[in-house]
């Protein structure tokens, strides 16, 4: 029965294959930028996020 | 931790898989007998969800303040808009779920490498852990119209989301969640108890209006908060790794786009109930600035909406807290799960999935604990929910349309240049209004 049964998923859903990673992908210029500018933009918000909770707690 | 392929393929057919195969067993027979609208029923779920779970309390709060503050006018129609704007970020989920049945933060992990993996992880699940204590924050402020103690009601919120967890059945679980979440309709009959002028409403969708006090600080901020109140990050994670739960296929898309819309509009109805309900305070002139929890709405607007309206309010805000608790919670234990590449599904027996399941149970725990303690800096935590969230938004929905436009994994169902178009032009705006928003939270007065 549970051979027939797992038929009904495609191959990429079965458990074991599901855990084969994906290769990397290969960047190109724009998207490395666009990365950079995110870990920028991550470097300027997250000591906003602990400013804003440190400024409400005090209040 | 990951189990090795070795081992894997020694073992009879994961209990995961088995449980799957039979959902898919039926979608594939439905199909076949061409019952579309039985195979829409079994395909819908994820989108339905997603949408009602964002409808939590926090964001419930935030319609009724609109509501009270600005009565029936601008934010109808806008809080239409803003669903819309949901709708065309989370169908972009279903597709990535659909063609590569990973889940978003696995394919970040895999396509990006560990240092987004990990970041994309480790935001998601402490804005989730915030968000968690704003949920039962709901819950309590809920239970207290009703005269429950807080401990009370905030230990039944963390055992019906313990319940939810030791389904170990997807569809179950689904389904149940399903259920609760039709208890954020209550808002419609508590609207309809507010006796809103059916003419002010068609007004109000026509022309974008009234908009009394006019264009001011206050304004933006509702405006923003009503943005970060229907698109959040956990709702890209939650819907894409519930899509590849459930076992959606390719050839499910249309049924998962239909799901999605379908959530969106009965979200929209319960949002804009929720306004209409509340907008008797605005036309009575109630100061409900100062309003702080579900419980003061509630009790202000009993002399309005009568004891049945009052109580569906403040059970309206009850249940939105809960179902977002469990969605939320689950959302967290994808991602954490997926980043370690440990097994991730509803459909895990409890040893399996500890890794999965722990995640969701210590962070219920950690976020219903942290809202008992006595003097928690419950408030400090609201803001920088928002705060969080709002500014996290812009990685978030970065990486989804890098993801949904990489051919290599998504094949056919890559994003047009349509659909780029449409769905960038959403993405800048709520990364704009998301960015403004946390700047204004942090700098404002």
């Amino acid at each position: 029965m549970t051979p027939e049964l797992l038929q009904a998923l495609e191959a990429e859903q079965v458990t074991k294959r599901r855990f084969i990673p994906y290769p990397r992908r290969k960047l190109g210029r724009g998207v490395k930028l666009l990365l950079w500018v995110l870990r920028v933009y991550v470097v300027l918000a997250v000591p906003l996020v602990i400013y804003a909770f440190v400024r409400a707690a005090m209040h | 931790m990951a189990e090795p392929m070795a081992t894997l393929e020694d073992q009879a057919p994961p209990r995961e898989d088995v449980l799957r195969a039979r959902d898919r067993l039926k979608v594939i027979r439905t199909r076949a007998d061409g019952r579309w609208l039985r195979l829409l029923w079994l395909l819908s779920g994820p989108g339905v969800l997603v949408m009602l779970g964002e409808n939590d309390g926090p964001s419930m709060l935030s319609y009724a303040t609109t509501g009270a503050l600005y009565g029936i006018g601008f934010f109808v129609p806008f809080i239409l808009l803003t669903f819309l704007m949901a709708y065309v970020v989370q169908e972009m989920t279903v597709r990535l779920g659909a063609a590569t049945h990973r889940g978003h933060a696995e394919l970040i992990f895999q396509r990006f490498g560990p240092f987004w993996g990990y970041f994309a992880m480790a935001d998601l699940v402490f804005g989730n852990l915030l968000t968690l204590v704003t949920e039962f924050i709901a819950i309590q402020a809920g239970g207290l119209y009703f005269g429950l103690q807080p401990a009370v009601s905030v230990v039944m919120g963390v055992a019906l989301v313990l319940a939810s967890l030791a389904m170990r059945r997807y569809a179950t679980w689904e389904r149940t969640l399903l259920a609760l979440a039709l208890g954020n309709l209550l808002f419609i009959p508590a609207a309809l108890l507010a006796h809103p002028h059916p003419k002010a409403v068609l007004h109000a969708l026509a022309f974008w209006g009234p908009l009394p006090g006019g264009f001011n600080t206050g304004f933006v901020m509702l405006l923003l908060a009503n943005i970060g109140a229907t698109v959040t990050p956990w709702m890209i994670f939650f819907q894409q790794s519930a899509v590849v739960d459930k076992g959606l296929t390719r050839a499910d898309v249309t049924q998962g786009r239909a799901d999605t819309a379908f959530g969106s509009v009965v979200a929209a109805v319960a949002a804009i109930a929720t306004l209409l309900a509340a907008a008797p305070l605005h036309a009575a002139h109630v100061d409900a600035s100062q309003f702080n929890s579900a419980a003061d709405f509630a009790t202000a607007l009993r002399p309005y909406l009568g004891h049945a309206g009052a109580a569906m309010f403040a059970l309206g805000m009850i249940e939105a807290g809960l179902v977002a608790a469990m969605t939320i919670s689950t959302s967290s234990s994808y991602a954490l799960a997926e980043t370690i590449s440990a097994r991730h599904s509803m459909n895990l027996d409890f040893h399996t999935g500890r890794w999965f399941y722990g995640a969701a149970i210590v962070s219920t725990v950690l976020a219903a604990a942290i809202v008992l303690i006595p003097g928690a800096p419950l408030l400090a935590m609201t803001l920088a929910v928002n705060v969080i969230a709002t500014l996290l938004m812009a990685p978030a929905l970065l990486f989804l349309l890098l993801l949904v436009n990489d051919r290599e994994i998504m094949g056919g169902l890559a994003n047009g240049r349509l659909a780029n178009l449409a769905g960038g032009a959403i993405v800048i705006g709520i990364a704009i209004a998301g960015a403004g928003y946390g700047a204004m939270t942090v700098f404002g007065p």
